[in-house]
């Protein structure tokens, strides 16, 4: 009896050590990861279940192993490669270009007030513009080739872009950039090696946002006169209701730009190691 | 004759606050350093002492007046004068070593010698062993300390500080002032120390200039004779000590009190 009791005490303390709903606390990596991991299932499973009693027709939603001969399908013919790179193409150039120019402008916008007033009116204007309104005058500006669709990601990155490294850059301490110059530190010097070095992993955390935001405009950038791209497979199959091509090109749009994603997230732990004090 | 360290001549700073009115932060202030003197600013908080400081690093531009460094007119923050904030100012990225040796960028010390240099501080400021941590695996007093070092290592002609062991717990605070005192007399330098704590001026300081309530003007000077090198525990029981201190509590008392006669909305500290 004595031996059942101190097990049963023995076990209340060890889940006394944590509670999963405590607020803000944390728990074991294991359950944290594993209830990520949990979630998917359930949805599968749900769709499986929806899909499988016929509950839902596979005009609307089909199920899972549709899908899959779908994949198999286009991946045999090679349809699924050729869309995947040519998307990955215009997302990487339209991303590239928009970084290219918003990261020295939002650096003189974060420093400079002058450039600030100048510029941010506009910016701000033109950010609340859909990306798809510009479709029409960029196929007049751009025709209906590659660049049309490069311009619309740019469009679509580039003005959040540029705020967000202003605001990046104006997150350095005011301290920061005075004790510097009584280091007898130029301004161009105190620019370099102080507020970019600090600015960096939240330029850094920018380019990933921005990435993300590029995939979530593909469609739209693919919307018209495109021969190839996963927004491109995902506008023809609605024309012939072909859901499971929809669904297929969905999925490969997120799992890429997961990706995209996780390869920043990575960099960023081992380019700045000095934010949780390692070296 | 030597031109003092710090040499202000009638000082005025004038703010344009938020309604376009025109504040005094400092008026008419006029004071002088000596090489290697320790020289503290107390006042009410909101006085300007800040500012003050601020001006003399060359980091407010004043209206009125000259600010000479070693006998130098000051227009803008150079390595003549060291600077430690009372906010934590080390570089998150470097490491106590790289912190300290950053400063030296402009030194035209070959690189041997700014290495020596460093590890010189280092020992100075008790950090040995921590010479790879970074900032944020410092406690504060030990990120203040770290700053003093960089503020020194750069052989500045002045020491400015701004209130440093203000955001330290009392036992810190206690710390930092005995190591403070500490390497003062290992690199007898001038230091011009802003603070509001009336003990902690008369520990450190060789003469203590009370400021006024805005517009900042100097009330009173106050040389402290105290013998130096000062012992913490000794000091603060002595009845020397003692007077001074309850002196100037008085002279901050009666800037309080007129400051609470003045109408709220100009009362911006």
């Amino acid at each position: 009896m004595d031996q059942i009791l101190s097990v049963k005490e023995k076990e209340s303390s060890e889940s006394a050590s944590y509670r999963l709903l405590d607020l803000r606390s944390d728990i074991p990596s294991r359950i944290y990861w594993s209830a990520g991991g949990l979630f998917f299932i359930f949805i599968f499973i749900l769709w499986l279940f929806l899909t499988s009693l016929k509950i839902v027709s596979p005009l609307f939603l089909p199920g899972p192993e549709a899908v899959w001969d779908e994949f198999l399908r286009q991946l045999h013919e090679g349809i699924l490669l050729q869309d995947a790179s040519a998307s990955l193409y215009r997302i990487m150039l339209g991303w590239i270009i928009s970084t290219i120019i918003a990261v020295p402008i939002g650096i003189l916008m974060g420093n400079f007030k002058l450039f600030e007033g100048m510029l941010e009116p506009f910016i701000d204007l033109i950010r609340y513009m859909p990306a798809v309104a510009f479709v029409p005058l960029t196929i007049l500006w751009a025709g209906v080739g590659n660049s049309q669709k490069i311009l619309i990601l740019f469009i679509g990155t580039f003005f959040q872009e540029v705020l967000m490294i202003m605001d990046n850059v104006k997150s350095v301490p005011r301290e920061l950039i005075e004790v510097s110059s009584t280091f007898g530190l130029s301004r161009f010097e105190i620019l370099r090696d102080v507020i970019l070095r600090y600015a960096m992993p939240g330029i850094w955390d920018t380019f990933r946002i921005t990435l993300g935001w590029a995939w979530t405009y593909l469609v739209v950038a693919e919307l018209v006169a495109a021969s190839s791209g996963l927004g491109y497979r995902i506008m023809k199959a609605q024309r012939f209701l072909q859901t499971e091509s929809i669904i297929l090109g969905i999925l490969m749009i997120g799992l890429m730009g997961l990706i995209t994603d996780m390869i920043f997230k990575f960099t960023y732990r081992k380019l700045f190691r000095w934010l949780d004090g390692k070296g | 004759m030597d031109s003092p360290a710090l040499e202000i001549s009638q000082l005025s700073i004038k703010f344009k606050s938020n309604n376009q009115k025109e504040i005094t932060a400092v008026e008419n202030v006029s004071l002088n350093i000596n090489s290697n003197e320790f020289v503290s600013i107390i006042g009410p908080s909101g006085c300007g002492k800040s500012t003050l400081l601020r001006a003399a690093a060359g980091l407010e531009r004043p209206q009125f007046g000259k600010i000479r460094v070693d006998g130098h007119m000051v227009t803008h923050p150079g390595a003549d004068r060291g600077m430690v904030f009372q906010t934590y100012t080390l570089f998150p990225w470097l490491t106590t070593y790289e912190n300290i040796l950053f400063s030296l960028k402009k030194s035209p010390l070959s690189t041997p010698e700014k290495e020596a240099l460093v590890y010189h501080y280092i020992q100075m400021i008790g950090l040995e062993g921590f010479e790879n941590a970074y900032p944020n695996q410092l406690s504060g007093g030990m990120r203040q300390r770290v700053a003093i070092a960089r503020a020194l290592v750069y052989q500045p002609k002045i020491l400015l500080m701004d209130e440093p062991f203000g955001a330290l717990d009392a036992q810190t605070r206690m710390s930092m002032q005995e190591l403070l005192l500490d390497v003062w007399e290992q690199q007898r330098l001038a230091v011009l120390f802003v603070t509001h704590d009336v003990e902690e001026a008369v520990i450190l300081s060789d003469r203590i200039y009370v400021m006024s309530n805005r517009p900042g003007r100097i009330k009173t000077v106050i040389d402290v004779e105290l013998p130096r090198p000062r012992g913490l525990i000794d000091l603060e029981s002595s009845p020397a000590f003692l007077s001074y201190k309850r002196n100037l509590l008085d002279l901050i008392r009666q800037e309080s009190n007129f400051y609470q006669k003045i109408p709220l909305s100009e009362n911006i500290a």
